[in-house]
């Protein structure tokens, strides 16, 4: 698994990777020694078959709620308070 | 009075497409802690940052659904706090921005600097960064105003409608705080009514998601206001909104202005 990782870091940092198109990115892999399951999803643009072999399960985006404070809340926010300290200066 | 200890803390941003945004002050945080904890949105990710250290900590096992989001994220900064109060030079690794729409960083920082720890922030690229560039979107022209879903569909808020209005965390759009991870056609419905205020049905509005790996597209979705019930929304998805109507003059103020004149020559 290392080498699609580091694969992916590389096309990452790569401009002629990511403009490579399918011939030039298919010799790129071979290269790298990238399991073909893995290669193929690339090759495919299926992400979500690549994640399935590296990292399968449920991976969480959301990291802020914003459903808002009650009013309580609110009066003790920090950011809120500054933001209406400065607004009445 | 309050001292700074041995133990510190640094939030970094790993930027939102693999390989392509991390900058190397963050890479240095991650390669230089004793700990690494990781809060990224990707298993394909997170196993890349387990390549920069030996020791990495995922955060999503924080994650749970039906529970309280301002728990999960409490209990982030909680677990990384604990190894600074040990001495131990912690950073905080996050997909995008780190004070972007991300609660933990903010809090565990604030609450370090109260406890006389050393805790830094450093940027990342964000999705609000990568949306620019997808959609050629300067904010500069006419303005961009950002808000969450949720806190839009819950607050009167005066929409400018001369701007462009980007919505964030859409996929959780109507969350009333149940700890759902996801949104349906009927809360998008809602959504839908609210954005009816300001703008006509047949307006056209984008969906939107950065990539995360390198070999994939941006989301660039464009339909018709009307249609975003039916959408397929997900976790990392923005709802973008163009304006619907050109920047009003005021004629007062250009008067008071033109009024002024030129500098005289001295």
């Amino acid at each position: 698994m290392s080498n699609v990782i580091d694969f992916l870091e590389r096309m990452g940092a790569s401009a002629g990777l990511r403009t490579a198109g399918a011939d030039g990115l298919a010799r790129e892999l071979t290269a790298a020694a990238v399991d073909d399951g893995l290669a193929q999803a690339i090759l495919a643009g299926d992400a979500l078959a690549l994640r399935e072999q590296i990292a399968p399960g449920v991976f969480y985006a959301i990291q802020m709620d914003d459903t808002p404070p009650d009013e309580h809340e609110e009066q003790d926010d920090e950011e809120t308070s500054v933001h209406m300290r400065l607004h009445r200066a | 009075m309050t001292q700074t200890r041995q133990g510190t803390l640094a939030c970094v941003g790993l930027g939102i497409t693999l390989g392509s945004h991390l900058t190397p002050l963050a890479r240095s945080h991650i390669a230089s802690a004793d700990v690494v904890f990781a809060g990224v949105s990707d298993g394909v990710v997170e196993a890349w940052v387990r390549r920069m250290h030996h020791d990495v900590r995922s955060l999503q096992g924080f994650y749970a659904e039906g529970k309280p989001r301002g728990e999960t994220y409490r209990e982030m900064a909680d677990a990384m706090l604990a190894e600074v109060r040990l001495g131990q030079k912690v950073c905080g690794v996050f997909y995008g921005h780190p004070g972007v729409f991300a609660q933990a960083p903010h809090d565990a920082i604030a609450r370090a600097r109260a406890e006389g720890f050393t805790a830094i922030m450093e940027p990342g690229v964000s999705s609000e960064d990568c949306l620019y560039a997808d959609l050629g979107l300067d904010p500069g022209r006419v303005g961009c105003m950002h808000l969450g879903a949720t806190q839009f569909m819950l607050f009167r808020r005066t929409i400018d409608t001369s701007a462009w209005l980007v919505l964030w965390q859409v996929g959780l759009a109507g969350d009333l705080g149940e700890g759902r991870f996801d949104t349906d056609p009927e809360r998008l419905a809602i959504l839908t009514d609210v954005l009816r205020r300001d703008y006509p049905a047949d307006h056209g509005v984008i969906v939107y998601q950065a990539p995360t790996l390198p070999f994939e597209a941006a989301r660039m979705e464009h339909i018709l206001l009307s249609a975003l019930p039916g959408a397929a929304i997900g976790m990392a998805d923005t709802l973008v909104v163009p304006p619907c109507r050109r920047l009003a003059p005021d004629p007062a103020i250009r008067a008071r202005l033109a009024a002024l004149g030129m500098p005289s020559p001295t």
